[in-house]
């Protein structure tokens, strides 16, 4: 579905991204983790075509992407970011189906995607019509995920779309989260940080480290044979709860 | 947005009102009293004899004025000058002044009787005091203190070669630069001691002034004039006319006696005189120096209107039978309330149109960015007064060099405010729009502008308050507007019309203020004026 081939990147003399091959499989969800930096959020904006590569080309669904026929592409590809990135002076409903009225979708068709996406992240129909400042963040993010999906992208890309949440909320967007990509059966690319969240969403995980891609596979296979001595250490880093051992009587 | 732009194009639509029709004839007046008073009587002579006249008040200093007339095409077609004037600062070292003036396209004519030299002027009590009597005294007391009116300092028949003709030694640190009609008060007042006077000023003796000798024959004579364009004459003249009178002229030599030779059988075109000029001219040796002292004085002390004051001179001298139209307070404050209005409007509306698409690209393009925001804030930076006049030679006096100032002092708080308001737009919420595959100008149309909106309107809002106050600069230029009254009251030292253009200014500066306050709140978008619940 999308794939790079040889993509790399700079910013100033910062190297944000080597060359790099990789390819997102269909209808799989794809993770890429790794610690602040590392290049992550470079390599998403790249398939998006947000960013534009130093060398190499992004392919999507066999076709390279270039500036010429990005923004058609871009129509065809959901994306959310950390906060949303609502268009505060919108409503929920303004910012869901402000590309599908530029495009001149007639209003059926846009109230019938609308109701259906509602009720699909199970978002209150009455909080529609709210501005972005009224609704509660895990409400933000999922008319970010509304928005995303209205055009009926082939596939979704979501750069941390909970770190700004509160455990609680995150854990319940999470769940509905999973639930919506096995519905949809989409290809989804998600960033994250947390290597507990990577394995839940993931079929398949890649770990990246300062503008590499360090190993890609399943959590299992990382930490069974890890590639090498970072990714065991970057695995075992992530801990879960600790509770305090009972001490005997 | 569509109806900001039919406001805007609505404003543009209407055009701006001519200063004067064709054929009336415009005279001009400098910025103090007794030029204004020969203004009105030449407006009321012009009319006696079936002209058209347009008084354009009050339009700055000798240099102002004078360019206005001979610029092509001119502002103005005549206005009451001194031949001192003309020799030393128009056609400096001319021998024959009417032959240099005739090189620039200027016709004078003969004096109007009097004269009004320049002189140093001191409180009669001061100069007694000190035992000052003459110009040459004044090299005994180097503790004076000097206000005088810029325009003297200036000047070729000014303070500079006067200094240099009588040998004082006066620091500049002594000697302050003060507008005419302050310069009284303040001599009034003992914050200075020596002022330079027209002779004929009102105040002189009002302030029981005296005006020291010129022992050194320093100032030339400064006869009154009227000094007109040469191409009035022709102007002036219907098209058949000439004709006409070439015939006359033939007849009436020929009934003479002998026939003279044939060519100075036609009366010249510029030997004839056109009946408005020949009723400007009945003036001429008309007015003593006494007449036009009482005159000033009139003005200033009694407060008498300066069209009533020429019309009641040209009755008694000429007998003109002239009727004085009174304009209503509320028809006057009406009509500077339409002009005020009108240079705000366009200036403000040009500078909408022209800065936030300039703030956009600000914008979008740091280093061009960068280079319009400095260029937007030197302009601002140009004293007020000075952009005015520096504009006059690109664009005359009046409504049009105003508009144009005041456009350029609108640029840069709508400028910045439309870029700081689209550069403050969190990155996230301008990369949503460009990953949701919308392309730059509907990014900037549907999500960029609707976010700056409410800081581009505090913009225009900031702008236009300064536009109210800035535009009571435009009287001095011949503009209108509430500035003219302000300016007619500080030379006349009537605080009540001072407050008659100051009052209205302050109210309409608070009522926008207040519009844009509405608008702002009105025009936002909702999302952007809501608190988070």
């Amino acid at each position: 579905m999308l794939e790079l081939r040889g993509v790399s990147k700079t910013f100033g003399r910062q190297e944000a991204l080597h060359p790099t091959d990789l390819r997102i499989p269909s209808g799989q969800t794809t993770v890429l983790i790794g610690p602040s930096g590392c290049g992550k959020s470079t390599l998403l904006r790249l398939l998006i075509g947000l960013t534009a590569p130093d060398s190499g080309e992004v392919l999507f669904e066999g076709m390279p992407v270039t500036p010429a026929n990005s923004l058609p592409l871009r129509r065809r590809l959901g994306y959310v970011i950390q906060d949303g990135g609502l268009f505060p002076h919108l409503t929920a409903r303004g910012n869901v189906t402000l590309m599908a009225r530029y495009l001149g979708w007639d209003h059926e068709r846009i109230e019938s995607h609308l109701t259906v996406l509602a009720a699909l992240t199970r978002f209150p129909a009455d909080a529609l019509d709210r501005y972005p400042v009224q609704l509660s963040g895990g409400q933000r993010q999922r008319v970010g995920l509304m928005r995303a999906l209205m055009l009926e992208p082939a596939a979704l890309l979501m750069d941390e779309p909970l770190g700004a949440l509160d455990p609680l909320v995150r854990a319940d967007l999470q769940e509905d989260l999973r639930r919506i990509f096995k519905t949809l059966n989409k290809t989804v690319v998600l960033v994250t940080h947390d290597l507990g969240e990577a394995a839940f969403f993931a079929d398949r995980i890649v770990l990246m480290r300062a503008g590499r891609i360090v190993q890609q596979g399943t959590l299992e296979a990382m930490w069974r044979e890890p590639a090498d001595p970072f990714v065991r250490q970057f695995i075992q880093a992530q801990r879960g709860p600790e509770l305090p051992r009972e001490t005997p009587v | 947005m569509r109806r900001v732009w039919l406001l805007l194009s609505l404003l543009f639509a209407f055009p701006l009102p001519a200063r004067a029709e064709p054929p009336a004839i415009r005279v001009g007046s400098k910025k103090f009293t007794e030029s204004v008073i020969l203004g009105e009587m030449a407006c009321y002579l012009i009319r006696d004899a079936g002209g058209r006249a347009v008084h354009i008040r009050e339009m700055g200093t000798t240099p102002i004025v004078w360019e206005a007339l001979v610029k092509n095409p001119p502002e103005i077609d005549l206005y009451p000058e001194y031949t001192g004037t003309l020799l030393k600062d128009i056609v400096p070292g001319a021998t024959n002044l009417e032959a240099a003036l005739a090189e620039k396209g200027v016709r004078i004519s003969r004096s109007l009787g009097f004269s009004d030299s320049y002189g140093l002027g001191m409180r009669a009590e001061v100069a007694r005091a000190r035992g000052i009597r003459t110009i040459s005294d004044l090299r005994q007391h180097p503790d004076l203190r000097y206000g005088l009116t810029e325009e003297f300092k200036e000047r070729n028949d000014g303070w500079a070669p006067l200094r240099d003709a009588y040998d004082l030694k006066v620091p500049n640190s002594r000697v302050r630069t003060l507008d005419h009609d302050l310069a009284y008060r303040g001599l009034k007042n003992g914050d200075i001691d020596v002022t330079d006077v027209y002779t004929t000023d009102g105040e002189i003796r009002y302030y029981d002034l005296v005006v020291l000798e010129d022992d050194r024959r320093f100032f030339p004579s400064y006869d009154a004039v009227w000094v007109y364009r040469a191409d009035l004459r022709n102007r002036l003249l219907p098209p058949l006319l000439p004709r006409h009178f070439e015939v006359t002229g033939l007849l009436s030599a020929a009934g003479a006696g002998p026939l003279p030779a044939l060519p100075s059988l036609f009366v010249k075109e510029e030997q004839l005189t056109p009946p408005v000029l020949a009723s400007l001219f009945r003036l001429e040796g008309r007015i003593s120096e006494a007449e036009m002292i009482e005159m000033n004085s009139r003005a200033k002390q009694k407060r008498v209107r300066e069209n009533h004051i020429a019309a009641g001179f040209l009755r008694d001298k000429l007998g003109l039978s002239i009727h004085v139209e009174e304009e209503s307070l509320f028809v006057y404050l009406l009509r500077l309330t339409g002009e005020h209005l009108l240079l705000v409007a366009v200036s403000l509306g040009a500078a909408v149109v022209v800065a936030v698409p300039l703030g956009v690209l600000a914008a979008k393009r740091p280093v061009v960015g960068q280079a319009i925001l400095g260029v937007v804030s030197i302009l601002q930076t140009v004293p007020s007064l000075a952009l005015l006049v520096f504009l006059i030679p690109l664009l005359g006096i009046g409504g049009k060099p105003a508009i144009a100032a005041l456009f350029l002092y609108s640029l840069l708080p709508i400028v910045r405010n439309t870029y700081a308001g689209l550069h403050d737009i969190p990155p996230g919420v301008r990369e949503s729009g460009a990953a949701l595959g919308l392309p730059p100008s509907a990014v900037l149309r549907l999500i960029e502008l609707p976010l700056a909106s409410r800081s581009i309107l505090a913009g225009i809002k900031t702008a236009a308050v300064i536009n109210v106050g800035t535009a009571t600069l435009g009287a001095l230029i011949g503009a209108g507007g509430y500035g003219q009254p302000i300016l007619t009251g500080i030379r006349l030292d009537d605080l009540s019309l001072i407050l008659q253009g100051a009052v209205p200014a302050a109210l309409l500066a608070l009522l926008v203020q207040g519009l844009f306050e509405l608008a702002e709140r009105t025009l936002a978008p909702k999302g952007l004026r809501l608190k988070p619940e």
